[in-house]
């Protein structure tokens, strides 16, 4: 309705801002994390291991004496970095399969649909599985891993949206203006796809959480000593019964950033129904 | 995919610059055409065997009922819809079905679509939406064109730096048109220009239209439902009914109500 | 010839003889950013049993008037009014239980396409059936008599009654929409801009549809337009809204010597074929820097 108030964008959607902002803080303290972890994360003191919650280390200390509280700060590091990384490598190639095979379709349609269609197959975690198997643990190749498996969806959707636009009256206003080619579909259809592109983006950076946290888990993320949740929670897992924060810890943690991707996603899709 | 070749820039420069005449040679020429839209099992004829000539500088209008086939008649014309059977010539150059325009063909058609809230690019200001076709066309000078483009159709330079949703109804149709006109074209295609917009602003509309003919000169085609701008705006015109013209109306056939297109829909 | 609409001359309520319908200073504001933007500005007016016209173009705040006398207007909008009275009835107080009640029984509301009104997943007999039940307790064999009874007063055969909405033409819809919200024997229609979406050569079919069928039960007639010269043609009385107020109001058949310069404006400037060649008249807007109509 043309008479929608036109309240603040924060206001508009409780979900966006509170999401954003735990983003927001969280990638803060990856910044930051030299200036306000207590300790240093890989300084062992083996004398002091298993340690609960004290005045010195707020969030107790792990098998090998490190401060919990510190190794969760950098751990958010390799885990935003891997995210990060595999945002930016993802949505772009899915965007541009998806764009090129909906805009020019045919037979390049075709083949790039039936390139993406056999990649979604692939069950994503076992590939990474074996990528990681074949060139080694690091976090490049466990985000090279993820970024092969997700990109497709992002093409899915694109062509979708170019589908549909590619009826639409400013698409063929553009063209009988003489818009065609790459002129066309870099500056008129890519740019209609993104407000979908974003959401679905939000959504799966939590999914990619869970499975970068996965392959961490597994040993097949950042090398040890490196701080990252997910090695935590294996570390932590062989002692959860009794020095249970070891693993709680980097686990609060990483639903916490998850759920704020969720609510951000969430949020997002609100606001882009009201425009 | 081949193209029509390039070569009627001439004839279109000069086609522009001709006053209205009326009869004079025909700008455009259709003979049995016919379109067929649908898939498979559904196919619905649209266009039946349609006879239609325009003369250069006339302002045509096409009136009738919804799904009549007079908006599918339009986007033939354009170029936008390109599965059709029959002739058609546009500015003296003989079409074919399944290619697209390109070069002066391409230039010399341009069309003003119905909703002002589709036609722009919801994203782009309106000096990216005006500046665009001038560049890829080669034109030169754009931002002084651009200047001279929304001072044509009465709208503020100021308005330029501003998105399609931050304008109203009429001033979305005003670019719209500004645009249609950026390459000069020799026909200008309507599309029920104003049946989404307000009384008063559909005056106005009208009124610019009008004056822009005079100025230009250029060939019309108009589609509305609306009896009323179709007498107040054409020379001549052709009320259509499932696909075919039904009949032919002259100036004098408009004084007066025109005719409404056969009986009231019979309701099942 | 320009002119500028003068603003509001306040408002001149009519007296009908028993008012259905009386407001009194109704008042519709929204925020915006930091302040409150005023939509509808204080106006007042009667509707008896009688046929009277809101007319105004985009941005008047003459659909936001209909909605808000039905309580059909929804946060973030705020209405006030010093008064709102149906059939005596004070509007204003209503819970939203009460207004349910109110809405279809005695106020009814046909708006601009019936294609979005009506429920796409049910057939039209269970659509014109559901508003009898919801506001009446009658036997089956009744309902269904008086379903028939309504299609056909409204001129639909029978063949109707199993079609789905997105098989009705807008006309059709608009017809079926009528028979919904009459069945009812509400006391007042009011139609939002119910052949906007229509073809030319049906809006006067369906407008004077309403005319008989609100003559005939001795029913008000509130109709919301942006064409004058239909409504002049099917109205009593004609009231014109301009920027959230009520700048004129007379009788259809002063219309066309009507002494305010906004409502000859709006009376002259439709195009026919007797206009061509001429320029149209036009309202005096800032050129182009107005930001767009609400």
């Amino acid at each position: 309705m043309r008479d929608q108030a036109r309240l603040p964008g924060w206001r508009r959607s409780p979900a966006a801002t509170i999401g954003g902002a735990i983003v927001a803080l969280v990638v803060l303290i990856a910044i930051v994390a030299p200036w306000i972890a207590p300790h240093d994360p890989l300084m062992q003191d083996v004398g002091n291991r298993l340690q609960p919650a004290s005045a010195v280390h707020w969030l107790g200390t792990d098998g090998l004496g490190r401060d919990v509280l510190s190794r969760m700060i950098y751990g958010a590091r390799p885990t935003l970095g891997l995210v990060g990384l595999v945002a930016l490598l993802m949505v772009p190639i899915g965007l541009l399969v998806g764009v090129l095979s909906g805009y020019y379709g045919g037979l390049l349609e075709r083949a790039l649909m039936a390139l993406t269609n056999s990649t979604m197959a692939l069950p994503q975690l076992v590939l990474a599985l074996a990528f990681v198997g074949l060139l080694g643990p690091g976090l490049f190749n466990a985000a090279l891993a993820l970024v092969l498996t997700g990109w497709p969806a992002y093409a899915r959707l694109a062509r979708a949206q170019i589908l549909v636009l590619k009826g639409s009256d400013y698409v063929a206003a553009a063209e009988m203006l003489g818009i065609v080619g790459f002129r066309l579909w870099w500056g008129h259809l890519l740019p209609a796809c993104i407000p979908a592109v974003r959401v679905r983006l939000a959504l799966d950076l939590a999914t990619i959480i869970l499975a970068a946290a996965a392959l961490g888990f597994l040993g097949l993320g950042v090398r040890p000593p490196t701080a990252e949740w997910g090695m935590m929670i294996a570390d932590g897992s062989k002692v959860v019964f009794d020095q249970w924060w070891i693993a709680a810890v980097p686990g609060v943690a990483i639903l916490v950033v998850s759920l704020a991707f969720n609510l951000l996603a969430d949020g997002l899709r609100d606001l882009e129904d009201r425009r | 995919m081949r193209e029509h070749r390039d070569g009627i820039d001439t004839m279109m420069a000069s086609t522009s610059q001709d006053r209205v005449d009326g009869g004079g040679s025909a700008s455009i020429e259709v003979q049995s055409l016919s379109v067929t839209l649908g898939v498979f099992g559904a196919r619905q004829p649209v266009i039946q065997s349609l006879d239609l000539k325009v003369g250069a500088g006339e302002i045509f209008g096409l009136v009738g009922a919804s799904g009549c086939g007079k908006s599918t008649l339009l986007r033939v014309l354009a170029g936008v819809h390109r599965q059709w059977t029959g002739s058609v010539r546009l500015q003296g150059h003989r079409l074919e079905s399944g290619v697209k325009f390109t070069g002066g063909l391409r230039r010399s058609v341009q069309m003003v679509f119905q909703d002002p809230y589709a036609s722009l690019h919801p994203l782009h200001t309106i000096e990216r939406t005006l500046l665009e076709p001038l560049k890829v066309n080669g034109v030169a000078d754009c931002a002084a064109r651009v200047r001279e483009a929304l001072d044509e159709v009465r709208l503020a330079p100021a308005l330029a730096r501003r998105y399609p949703h931050e304008l109203s109804g009429g001033q979305r149709q005003r670019v719209a048109i500004a645009r249609a006109l950026l390459l000069r074209p020799a026909v200008l295609l309507l599309d029920e220009p104003t049946s989404a917009l307000d009384m008063s602003v559909q005056a106005e509309v009208l009124n610019l239209l009008n004056q822009l003919h005079a100025s230009y000169g250029m060939t019309m085609v108009l589609v509305s439902h609306d009896n009323d701008v179709i007498g107040h705006m054409c020379h001549r015109a052709a009320v259509m009914r499932a696909g075919r013209i039904e009949r032919l109306l002259e100036r004098g056939d408009m004084r007066g109500a025109l005719p409404s297109p056969g009986a009231p829909r019979s309701l099942e | 010839m320009s002119e500028k609409p003068p603003t509001s001359t306040g408002s001149a309520p009519s007296r009908p003889v028993n008012p259905l319908l009386s407001v009194r200073g109704l008042s519709v504001r929204v925020p915006e950013g930091r302040t409150l933007r005023t939509v509808v500005d204080g106006i007042s007016f009667d509707v008896g049993v009688e046929r009277v016209a809101l007319v105004g173009e985009s941005g008047s705040g003459k659909s936001v008037t209909a909605r808000a006398l039905l309580g059909l207007t929804r946060a973030p909008l705020i209405v006030e009014a010093e008064r709102l009275e149906f059939d005596g009835r004070d509007l204003g107080r209503l819970t939203p239980r009460e207004w349910a009640r109110q809405r279809c029984r005695n106020l009814a509301l046909v708006v601009q396409d019936p294609r979005h009104a009506l429920n796409p997943v049910l057939s039209v007999e269970r659509q014109v059936d559901e508003a009898l039940v919801i506001h009446q307790t009658i036997k089956r064999v009744e309902r269904r008599r008086r379903v028939g009874q309504m299609l056909e007063a409204v001129g639909l055969s029978s063949r109707v009654l199993h079609l789905y909405p997105h098989q009705l033409s807008g006309g059709m819809g608009q017809r079926v929409m009528l028979a919904m919200m009459l069945i009812n024997g509400p006391k007042l229609l009011i139609a939002d801009e119910p052949t906007s979406a229509l073809d030319a050569e049906l809006r006067d079919q369906i407008v004077s549809l309403m005319s008989e069928l609100v003559d005939s039960r001795r029913m008000g007639l509130l109709l919301i337009s942006h064409d004058l010269q239909q409504v002049a043609r099917h109205c009593d009385r004609i009231l014109v809204m301009y920027r959230g107020r009520i700048v004129d109001a007379c009788g259809a058949a002063e219309l066309a010597d009507s002494g305010h310069p906004y409502t000859r404006l709006l009376w002259s400037c439709k195009p026919s074929a007797a206009t061509y060649g001429t320029v149209l008249p036009v309202l005096d807007r800032a050129a182009g820097l107005d930001a767009r109509a609400p």
